[in-house]
């Protein structure tokens, strides 16, 4: 020990250089040679702290964290260990004090001098957003050129982690000359919107006969099923058959329909194919459809007995799918209509996606009844459109203004597609997968150099965030004139000159200095916050003309973009990656043991929204941060309230819906989402659900195992459950330490299976049991053994039990501010780029001091965030 | 076809063979004529030592076949009874006894949740799940994710083949944004493009558009090069990547630029004679594995991927006879003696062909090693049974490519195991650094490097 002392003057001296010894320096090396010295010297270095070699310098990053890390577990208490002598609560309260001051201290002498946050460029959702709004496009896909970003503190918004490497430059070049093709005229004049229908009968994408039965297609007219015309295995459906129509048709057209009784699996895919959008715009899509109810054997439809949901997708080759909306079909033809964005070669594809989706080899049908089954029976689709709000197109004049366009010598003009020779002319077209890209039109300028620097000026001062330099601008028309040089006409070299600007690094990564931001960096912070992309217009204003700064100005303008249809790209955003809603389609239901889930896209797809729409409800309403945990209401359709066991909710539209008071449902924690994502499609475990909670919800990631420590094999033979499987492993001290906290949560969540249904008993794949049959939603037939029950009750690490979820989201409750720090928390990181800092601890402190007489709503956190001087400063 | 010119003086002086081949023995499959290593060819413009080692990730030159026969292999056939080094070889694997160390077969393996019957086959190489659900996107594919990384080494980046593909709607290669890169099915045509000299014309065009892509680099480098002056050191390391990323790509630019303007190599051999129809599958499947050779000793590529399409084949010549019915009403054997017989007699055949291609890389060398020995060669399927259809336990072959080989390793048959995993060892092993790929949880396990 005496060698230590001498170390440690030596190192005192040392000290002073870099920080003044005075009265708290000398307090603080007595506390630890009388508390911590004894476990943490040169000789024993407990936990790999060796106290009489660490400097206290904290200008350096790896010493300013060890110091904070000391600093924590003593405040948290965890050190000086329970069972050893520990100081009085005035020894610790000072020894935490006299750390935490120069901390935070040197904290802000390296975030004045250097920023929170370090540089940060787009990340790919951004780009994509940015070059949307840019041009104009709301479907343009840019995003899957770009590599997947790298995540800090969860979010995929922090520089350090906003790598570039030369696959992702080379693929901003393709991406920024795509998205500017793109946004290019389709032709010189103006394109006339048409209004066209597309009979179901008149499509070849509609008749389907590989197969059994159950997977065809089959004509009706009122509701009379029309014979089959020779296609292969169709020879079952022996209806009496009024001829085919012939070309002049003599019946009503409107009692015509295609009947389906699946809904899509290859082969059955079934498309309005005569139809391919003939330019990137906006069109209104109308459909007219009922459901019906087919016989067992195939011969007789009748009145439907429920309405359907449909599911709209765009279907471009190859393979390209896009969902566009969804409706209810009721049991009278329905007409339902969509206000969409079309990519060029994009033809529809509507789904009943509530019906079985028949997978081979089993093709039986799980909503088969004595009498029949449901079917959906498709009548048209009207197609008006393309329509544009200006022309030429906004991402056009963005890049070349009002300048004279011509069409390309080689080009025909724009095919509508709205006859039905010519729509299969586009189709066949598109079977080669030859949707043409290339550039159909070329501006007129009559003097080269005097136009291209203006035009030059004009697009960097738009896209820039500041004023571009000359210096800038004479480099990007120096690549102009080298296309030029190398035969290029006009047009293609100044798209060539745009690519480098839109690749460029002051085009991607955010400028943002030390200090105060100056109002276009506020205003950048506030739109990709708040809509994840590039600020509009007025905020553009307000931020040129300094008023952005004004605190009742800013307040204002961040409600106005919550309030923004935009602002979805924000709860999008956040949630991907907060609560990993991006991760919901990693796995899937396991196909021997959940076949009644299996490819049950409307299921994923309302659980996906309802996260989504409930994370907006908080923020529309301003509700209290502990919605989180639990909420008197969800926001569900009618799959969802089937999964959550709820009635008297129908239809595929999600929307608010109060629950019983005695509901286990409510919060995110017993959201279909949230229990798919941390499930793996085949098990649940209490260690990953209950892990997942305590760094998501709660803000208390869980160490990480130790090293050597087998993972527990999941089992599902069905003679031992995962509790008792983790009863073991927590009788071990050490596993016990860390396990203690993180799985009782899970327990509690060990009642609901791998989609979020409530469940009593384990599925187990066995051979003894009482054996459950069915048939799947993939028309497989499954059976699986009633396992083991499940118990959901639990010990919180304080001694609080509780029986079920319910009473765990009491427990919760009970800390608030927990939950609210966390969601604090991570609404920061989101917003300003860095992971939480030690001086941003008395913000976050004063933040929910501020909010905690209202519970600390949800709305009210973003407005504090963005006022404090964690988003105002870089 | 024209016959190549042998004459080498125009092209340098790095041939190092230059074997008269008769049409015959090129179709005969028993030998290629080599051309020049054309890395060897390029070293005046690439000097530095970093440079010479940027060229071969790996230490040496590695390459890449895959193939995927879309209606299966017969399992029973295939899988040997019992694992390990010394595995008794089954009914299929006896065929390549001849070559026991060379290869490991696989049991137990799947890509997770990639099901959906016959619209797996595009996810053979990306691993993209549910393939057959309405909001299905593929994912990029291996050989394209190794493309962009070293796809500038070679004249061509890589190559996408097929076999009755479909009608071009089959592939194995899928672009980084799920875009469809569609296979070439004639032998001869492609043998013309990798070694047939092209117009100037083409080759000028491709010049510029690298020219201005180098432009463009020039700009935006500058650019970072005068921000980065004005940040602090945190800060500016950001743009000093960017700036360093803007170099990089350059200096591919620059490669792809020189190859551009070095003459293709020559083959001795004449070009292949396209069989007259589908119906010559096998025919067809061997010529691309002739082409395959060629573009790997020859270095005109690394990379390949074969698309062996039987949903769309006919009744096809098997052993100078034709099948009864078109394959895939064979696959769906329903346990008929008649149709099991016919499609042992595919799966075999293809057993041959591959123990040919094995000999074949063996017999010539790079640099003193057989040629097999840097060429990773996977032969799989999509499907496990195709007679149910079913996407697990996917009978897999693995060959060559600096491996320890020689065993039959079986993974669990009910929680099968990813077969993501080998493409991460095959990424590890082309010198790329990746410890992951779409649903990969690590590398091979049991599968060693030599």
């Amino acid at each position: 020990m005496n060698q230590a002392i001498v170390l440690l003057l030596g190192m005192l001296a040392i000290l002073e250089v870099t920080f003044p010894l005075h009265a708290d320096a000398a307090d603080r090396e007595s506390f630890i040679q009388k508390n911590c010295i004894e476990c943490h010297d040169a000789a024993t270095k407990e936990g790999g702290l060796d106290l009489t070699s660490l400097k206290f310098n904290l200008v350096e990053p790896d010493n300013f964290n060890n110091w904070a890390r000391i600093h924590d577990r003593v405040a948290k208490g965890e050190m000086p260990p329970p069972d050893s002598q520990r100081p009085t609560a005035a020894e610790l309260e000072g020894f935490v004090n006299d750390l935490s001051t120069p901390l935070i201290a040197a904290d802000r002498e390296r975030i004045a001098k250097e920023g929170r946050s370090t540089r940060r460029r787009m990340n790919r959702y951004e780009y994509e957003n940015t070059l949307r709004d840019l041009l104009g496009i709301p479907v343009l896909e840019v995003r899957d050129f770009l590599p997947e970003d790298n995540q800090i503190s969860g979010f995929n918004k922090v520089g350090d982690g906003l790598d570039v490497s030369h696959v992702q430059m080379a693929r901003y070049l393709k991406a920024a000359d795509f998205a500017l093709r793109n946004a290019l005229s389709p032709q010189s004049d103006p394109i006339e919107a048409t209004t066209t229908r597309y009979y179901a009968w008149d499509q070849r994408g509609f008749p389907k006969g590989a197969g059994p039965t159950i997977r065809m297609t089959f004509k009706m007219l009122g509701y009379e099923l029309q014979a089959r015309s020779g296609r292969r295995g169709g020879a079952n459906v022996a209806t009496p058959t009024p001829p085919a129509p012939s070309p002049e048709v003599t019946h009503d057209r409107e009692k015509e329909s295609y009947v389906i009784v699946t809904s899509t699996y290859e082969p059955a895919e079934i498309q309005f194919n005569s139809f391919r959008a003939p330019v990137t715009a906006r069109y209104k899509l109308k459909f007219s459809a009922f459901s019906m109810w087919m016989s067992t054997d195939f011969t007789k439809a009748s009145v439907g007995h429920c309405s359907e949901p449909m599911t709209v997708y765009s279907d471009r080759n190859p393979s390209l799918f896009r969902r566009l909306g969804s409706f209810d079909v009721g049991v009278e033809p329905t007409i339902n209509e969509i206000d969409v964005w079309l990519i060029t070669g994009e033809t529809i594809r509507p789904d009943a996606a509530r019906l079985v989706r028949c997978r081979p080899p089993e093709f039986k049908n799980p909503l088969a009844e004595a009498d029949g089954m449901p079917g959906m029976a498709f009548q048209w689709m009207e197609v008006e459109g393309p329509l544009f709000d200006q022309w030429p197109p906004p991402g056009h004049k963005v890049m070349f203004g009002d300048m004279p366009i011509v069409n390309r010598p080689t080009v025909e003009p724009v095919d509508r597609g709205d006859r039905g020779d010519r729509g299969d002319r586009a189709e066949r077209g598109g079977r080669r997968g030859a949707v043409d890209f290339s550039p159909k039109v070329e501006v007129v300028s009559n003097n080269h150099e005097a136009d291209s620097e203006v035009l030059m000026r004009r697009f960097m001062e738009r896209v820039y965030q500041n004023p571009p330099r000359e210096v800038d601008v004479q480099r990007f028309l120096r690549v102009y004139k080298n296309a030029l040089g190398e035969g290029y006409n006009f047009t293609d070299a100044m798209i060539a000159s745009y690519t480098g600007v839109l690749s460029s690094p002051a085009f991607i990564y955010f400028d943002e200095k030390p200090g105060r931001l100056p109002g276009r960096a506020l205003a950048d912070r506030l739109a990709f916050m708040l809509w994840n992309s590039t600020p509009d217009e007025e905020l553009l204003q307000l931020a040129a003309s300094g008023e952005l700064q004004n605190p009742d100005v800013l307040r204002q303008q961040t409600q106005r973009l919550l309030d923004h249809s935009k602002s979805r790209q924000f709860v999008n955003a956040f949630l991907d990656y907060w609560l990993d809603l991006r991760l919901i389609e990693a796995t899937s239901p396991d196909t021997f043991m959940y076949p009644d889930y299996e490819l049950d896209d409307l299921l994923v797809e309302s659980q996906l929204e309802e996260t989504q729409l409930f994370f907006s409800e908080l923020l529309k309403r301003n509700l209290p941060s502990s919605s989180l945990i639990s909420s008197d209401f969800a926001v569900i359709n009618e799959r969802l309230a089937d999964l959550y066991e709820i009635s008297g909710v129908e239809g595929t539209v999600l929307r608010p819906v109060s629950l019983p008071i005695d509901s286990i449902r409510g919060g995110l924690l017993t959201q279909g989402a949230v229990l798919k994502i941390t499930a793996n499609g085949t098990t649940t475990s209490p260690v990953i659900r209950g892990g997942w909670i305590m760094s998501r919800l709660l803000g208390q990631p869980p160490p990480p195992p130790p090293e050597k420590v087998p993972v527990i094999e999941a089992d599902i033979r069905g003679a031992t459950t995962i509790r008792e499987q983790l009863a073991k492993h927590r009788s071990d001290a050490l596993c016990n330490s860390c396990h203690r906290n993180i799985d009782p949560v899970g327990f509690a969540l060990e009642g609901f299976d791998v989609m979020g249904a409530r469940r009593e008993r384990y599925r187990a794949m066995t051979d003894e049991g009482s054996a459950v049959k069915g048939i799947g939603h993939n028309g497989q037939r499954y059976t699986h053994r009633d396992g083991l029950p499940v118990d959901s009750s639990g010990q919180l690490p304080d001694g609080r039990e509780f029986s079920d979820v319910r009473q765990l989201k009491q427990c919760l409750l009970e800390n608030q501010e927990q939950v609210a720090r966390n969601l604090l928390q991570q609404l920061i990181v989101y917003s300003t780029g860095s992971p939480i800092q030690f001086s941003d601890r008395p913000v976050v402190a004063k933040i929910l001091e501020r909010t905690k007489a209202d519970g600390y709503p949800v709305r009210s956190l973003v407005h504090e965030i963005v006022q404090s001087d964690l988003f105002l400063n870089k | 076809m024209k016959k190549q010119p042998t004459n080498a003086s125009s092209i340098g002086p790095n041939f190092i063979n230059k074997r008269a081949i008769s049409r015959r023995r090129f179709l005969r499959g028993t030998g290629v004529a080599l051309s020049l290593p054309l890395l060897d060819a390029m070293r005046p413009a690439f000097t530095s030592a970093a440079e010479e080692a940027a060229k071969n990730p790996g230490g040496k030159p590695r390459r890449m076949l895959a193939v995927c026969n879309n209606l299966g292999i017969l399992p029973g056939e295939f899988f040997p009874k019992n694992s390990g080094r010394d595995y008794v070889a089954s009914p299929y694997l006896e065929h390549l006894q001849d070559h026991r160390n060379e290869f490991t077969s696989f049991e137990g393996v799947w890509h997770p949740d990639v099901d959906g019957g016959h619209p797996a086959d595009i996810c053979f190489l990306t691993a993209a799940p549910h393939p057959g659900r309405g909001g299905f996107r593929n994912t990029i594919s291996l050989d394209q994710f190794m493309a962009e990384r070293i796809g500038h080494l070679t004249r061509v980046p890589n190559l996408n083949l097929g076999v009755n593909a479909g009608r071009g709607s089959r592939t194995l290669s899928w672009s980084s944004t799920g875009v469809r890169l569609p296979v070439e099915e004639s032998a001869s045509e492609v043998f013309k493009r990798l070694f047939i000299q092209g117009t100037p014309e083409e080759a000028e065009s491709q010049i510029r558009k690298l020219k201005i892509g180098q432009s463009i680099l020039d700009s935006v480098g500058e650019q970072a090069d005068d921000l980065r002056r004005e940040l602090g050191p945190r800060d500016r390391g950001r743009l000093d990547q960017y700036f360093t990323s803007v170099r990089e790509l350059e200096k591919r630019m620059a490669m792809s630029r020189e190859w551009e303007k070095q003459p293709k190599p020559i083959v001795t051999a004449e070009a292949p004679v396209d069989p007259p129809g589908p119906s010559f599958y096998m025919e067809k499947t061997r010529l691309l594995y002739d082409i395959a050779q060629l573009a790997f000793e020859t270095d005109t590529t690394r990379l390949i991927t074969i698309m062996l399409d039987g949903v769309s084949t006919p009744a096809l010549m098997i052993d100078g006879e034709k099948t009864t019915s078109d394959y895939h009403d064979l696959s769906h054997h329903g346990k008929s003696k008649s149709k099991l017989d016919q499609l042992k007699a595919i799966d075999t055949g293809h057993m041959k062909l591959l123990a040919d291609l094995f000999t074949k890389l063996k017999s010539v060398s790079e640099e003193g090693e057989p040629l097999l020995d840097r060429s990773m060669i996977l032969f799989g399927t999509n499907f496990g049974n195709a007679n149910s259809h079913v996407c697990t336990n996917l009978p897999t072959l693995f060959a060559g490519g600096g491996f320890k080989h020689g065993q039959h390793i079986a993974y669990d048959t009910y929680r099968n195991y990813p077969l993501s995993n080998l493409f991460v060892s095959m990424l590890q092993r082309m010198g790329l650094e990746s410890d992951r790929f779409a649903t990969s949880t690590g590398t091979m396990r049991g599968l060693e490097m030599v």
